[in-house]
């Protein structure tokens, strides 16, 4: 771990108010990111990944959740208390956000090169021809061919790649040193996404930002990031560099995500190939979340939530009861 | 996580949880209670005080609010207070009949024309196209007008103007549920189109007939009052509120009671529907619920 | 849909709607029992006058006939002769429209002045004071009669205040700038008249207040409604995630993009104050098409009544034409797929 992560979530518990009740959406939660490490956190649809990120970067609606404990730092600043001028700065500059949807991501009014513009000067003092030249220089590197033209264009005369690939460029904008990315490539075909997580990858490098990478997909992890965490229900269960967590597997919950192969975890079903459901998460779970769906529980995975423990390799860290029985 | 969000909102109808929506709605809630006020006060409170709108009394001509006289006389010396009460009556009336009789003919043509489809279909609609092209309010007044002078002949023309909305709503539903297997299966074991209309597109329409006529109620107030004002509607001696006010447009430097208390009893019931209209379509409306 | 194509479809069924408007108000105003002819006449007439009445009405002819001859004037631009001016309708209109127009204009500036901001607001403050405020605003302004709200507007600023004339477009006695658009106001401050101008513009404020003030309201709904999608679209999080500034975003990103779909609701609201006109000219003593139809309409002279439905018919449907195209204009997608 490096003395100042450029992410730091600790112990963070979250919950959504309903009306008689509430969603415990994510508890106790560590995830640590360092300068320029690719990190990523995987998990099913509705584990909690995206609500994650979105807590970090302070984007849920304000009124519509609650954090019960824990902190969020990023770049020194604390989240949680943060202003709306101070989260305005550390936006767009400090951290950047690539979501999900490449469709629906761009003003569908506004041409690319328009947006671009008011992206790069709303952190930089700099002109509108000079910030047009960056602009064009950005896409340039997301390997847009003829970005002249591209700046004219609307988003909806654009492929899902090119726009996909014209939201990376504006993450990278105003040289951020976190990028968050939300299931980046999920709504592309196969072929284009690994042309743009490639491009993604290759462009953090070149200016050492550090990307969080949030997928479902353990084939992408296990390409592009450097250390991986792995959420089941609104919970961290192991944690690790990727290989240490891909190669030897300690938790039952990864052992089941990598037996199920990539495919089966379609983006918005749970994952079918390993048997039950996500559990209900208005309910307070004593036990370990995972207790419902995995071939090892026993009483004491259903009656208290395991512990923190350490496998082999530095860093790999997994909260099982059975850790001990499994890496025999 | 957002599955079962949209689990939650999925459940059925909760009736604690529509009654705490309602009363987390100060818009509801206020047009719920400025409506029975209304209903109180024209329902009930002629009966209950039991006076004659029409009782002439030259001696008290155009007096001024009192105790005695609430809102005040008009030029013969009637109370205005009761004939505002009586006049809600006709106003009230006449607006409910007329958003009735509009909303079942309208939900009737506009299932028929989906049921049958065809030519018959698109003469209908193209029909409808044409009313709903011209501004309503302005054709209105030329049926009004060509008709003559009179209340009934208000209502009719606003009823004639006020049905395409609905037969434009009721064949829109009749196409989707005309798709369903069980119609499909009905029409094949040769149900009359009547009959499928009535036993499964009218209960499937229900819902946003009653939301669309709830809103249209206030509207169709404002419109008779505004008929009578130009003297297509109620005649002058009858208690109608746009004709009350009508009536007191020419003492209104002097005597401005004569035509403010009328035109407040119209919008203030005006108000009650449309609160509640809204507040209705925003419970019903599926678009808002993820949004509160 | 190209712009080309919509408009041919537009224009033939602007055909249509004055077919059909003809169609439907000739058939009514014949159909019913009574007799058009006896009524203008009066009661004492002598059966004499009403068969000479009718025939110089064309009353004795078949309804299809009556009709045809209608339509064959309508194509040469002749509305018919109003039995109340004795001239012919197409005239009279011609010299009432720019009253209106210059009321029914200022009117909808100032609804959209200050339902525009209303309606921004109500939707980034959603079910905050503000939007509840904002709401019954609506809900009072679409509740409003308006020929009573004119009358309270004339007590106050015209009977108690005197900060208004109570009625008419000028005082009496000061001539009208000279004709180029014939709105007053717009003409004297063409011509450098400023003290027509002046006098011009203290004249239109209450009608114009009477006649605006529903439709802030709908105008309010409009935008909040439409507000509240944009609000929601992914881009919005994109350009906040991008650190743009809330007031940037909601007004740099989302007004814009929600405006788009409310310039129908302009045209749709066109409607709405051309009759709303007829009920204010009525208490503001302002002499254009709505003082004209209500005195027409007293006065049983159908063919003038017949004539403004006609017109203001066609207005509205070439006034949403416009709207549709303008609309297609300012979305980049409808446009560049035509």
């Amino acid at each position: 771990m490096t003395a100042s992560p450029v992410l730091s979530i600790r112990n963070l518990s979250l919950e959504f108010p309903l009306w008689g009740g509430a969603l415990h959406a994510l508890e106790d939660v560590t995830i640590e990111i360092a300068a320029g490490e690719i990190v990523g956190v995987v998990g099913e649809s509705g584990c909690g990944k995206s609500v994650t990120a979105m807590a970090a970067m302070r984007l849920l609606p304000e009124r519509a959740y609650r954090v019960t404990q824990g902190a969020i730092v990023m770049l020194g600043q604390d989240m949680l208390t943060a202003g709306e001028a101070d989260l305005r700065a550390l936006r767009g500059s400090g951290v950047a956000m690539i979501f999900q949807e490449p469709l629906t991501a761009l003003n569908p009014t506004r041409r690319i090169g328009d947006l671009m513009v008011e992206v790069i000067r709303a952190h930089q003092p700099i002109g509108r021809s000079e910030a047009r030249e960056k602009a064009i220089g950005l896409l340039d590197s997301m390997r847009i061919a003829d970005a002249q033209a591209v700046m004219r264009r609307y988003p909806f005369e654009l492929s899902g790649g090119m726009r996909q690939r014209i939201v990376i460029a504006l993450a990278f904008a105003n040289d951020p040193r976190l990028v968050i990315a939300d299931e980046p490539t999920t709504a592309l075909d196969v072929t284009v996404q690994r042309q743009v997580l490639t491009l993604l990858q290759a462009r953090a490098r070149d200016v050492g930002a550090a990307v969080l990478l949030i997928t479902h997909d353990l084939g992408v992890v296990s390409e592009y990031a450097d250390s991986v965490y792995v959420m089941y229900a609104g919970k961290v269960v192991e944690s690790g560099p990727t290989d240490a967590v891909l190669t030897t597997p300690r938790h039952p919950y990864t052992r089941a995500l990598l037996q199920a192969g990539p495919e089966a975890v379609a983006p918005k079903s749970p994952l079918a190939a390993i048997p039950g459901g996500l559990p209900d998460l208005r309910e307070i779970i004593p036990g370990c979340r995972y207790a419902g769906r995995c071939g090892l529980a026993t009483d004491i995975c259903r009656g208290a939530a395991p512990p923190q423990s350490q496998a082999a390799a530095p860093g790999h860290t997994l909260s099982c009861w059975h850790a001990e029985g499994m890496s025999r | 996580m957002m599955a079962a969000l949209s689990r939650l909102a999925s459940r059925g109808i909760d009736w604690r949880r529509l009654r705490h929506r309602i009363g987390a709605s100060p818009v509801t809630v206020t047009g719920l209670v400025m409506l029975g006020i209304v209903v109180f006060c024209v329902g009930l409170l002629p009966n209950l005080l039991a006076q004659d709108p029409n009782v002439i009394n030259l001696r008290a001509r155009l007096a001024a609010p009192s105790w005695s006289h609430l809102f005040g006389t008009d030029e013969v010396g009637r109370d205005i207070f009761i004939r505002v009460l009586h006049g809600g009556q006709v106003s009230i009336g006449v607006a409910l009949f007329v958003v009735a009789v509009s909303a079942s003919v309208g939900t009737v043509i506009g299932g028929l024309s989906g049921l049958l489809g065809g030519m018959v279909d698109t003469a209908i609609m193209r029909l409808m196209d044409v009313v709903l092209a011209v501004p309503s309010l302005v054709l209105t007044m030329a049926l009004a007008a060509a008709l003559g002078p009179s209340l009934t002949n208000a209502v009719i023309a606003i009823a004639v103007v006020r049905v395409p909305t609905y037969v434009r709503l009721s064949r829109g539903q009749t196409l989707v549920v005309r798709e369903a297997g069980y119609v499909m299966a009905a029409r094949v074991f040769g149900a009359r189109p009547l009959q499928i209309l009535r036993l499964h597109v009218v209960p499937n329409i229900l819902s946003p007939v009653v939301v669309q006529a709830t809103l249209d109620v206030g509207a169709v107030i404002l419109m008779v009052a505004g008929l009578s004002f130009i003297g297509l509607g109620a005649q002058p001696p009858a208690a109608e509120w746009g004709a009350m006010v009508s009536a007191g447009r020419s003492f209104i430097l002097d005597q401005w009671w004569y035509s403010a208390f009328p035109g407040l009893a119209i919008l203030f019931t005006s108000i009650a529907f449309n609160l509640l209209g809204d507040g209705i379509r925003d419970l019903t409306d599926p678009r808002q619920k993820g949004r509160s | 849909m190209s712009i080309v194509g919509m408009l041919r479809r537009r224009l033939l069924f602007l055909v249509l709607v004055v077919f059909g408007v003809t169609l439907i108000t000739f058939a009514v105003s014949h159909l019913i029992p009574g007799d058009p002819a006896r009524l203008l006449a009066g009661d004492r007439a002598s059966d004499e006058l009403v068969a000479h009445m009718r025939l110089k009405l064309g009353l004795d002819r078949p309804l299809y006939v009556q009709y045809a001859r209608y339509m064959a004037g309508l194509l040469q631009g002749d509305l018919g002769t109003s039995i109340r001016t004795g001239r012919p309708v197409a005239e009279d209109i011609v010299a009432y429209f720019p009253a209106t127009l210059e009321l029914v204009l200022t009117a909808l500036t100032m609804a959209v002045l200050v339902g525009v901001p209303l309606g921004v607001a109500s939707a980034v403050w959603r079910n905050g004071w503000i939007d509840q405020i904002a709401r019954t605003f609506a809900a009072i302004g679409i509740s409003t009669p308006a020929f009573w709200l004119g009358l309270l507007l004339l007590v106050l600023f015209y009977g108690w205040l005197g900060w208004f004339p109570g009625g008419g477009r000028l005082p009496t006695g000061m001539a009208p700038p000279p004709p180029v658009t014939g709105m007053y106001v717009l003409d004297a401050v063409l011509n450098l008249e400023w003290g027509t101008a002046r006098a011009a513009l203290r004249h239109l404020v209450l009608p114009a207040v009477c006649l605006g003030f529903v439709h802030v309201g709908v105008i309010a709904r409009q935008i909040r409604s439409a507000m509240l999608d944009q609000l929601s679209e992914d881009y919005i999080r994109t350009a906040r995630a991008a650190g743009l500034s809330r007031s940037r975003v909601i007004l740099g990103h989302a007004l814009p993009n929600a405006a788009i779909p409310s310039v129908t609701v302009l045209g749709l609201a066109f409607g709405d104050l051309l009759y709303g006109a007829v009920l204010t000219e009525t208490i503001f003593a302002w002499p254009g098409m709505g003082a004209y139809v209500v005195n027409s309409i007293q006065a049983l002279d159908f063919p003038a009544v017949m004539g403004f439905t006609v017109v203001v018919s066609m207005a509205y449907v070439l006034v949403n034409l416009a709207v549709d195209v303008t609309y297609m204009l300012l979305d980049p997608r409808i446009k560049e797929v035509g």
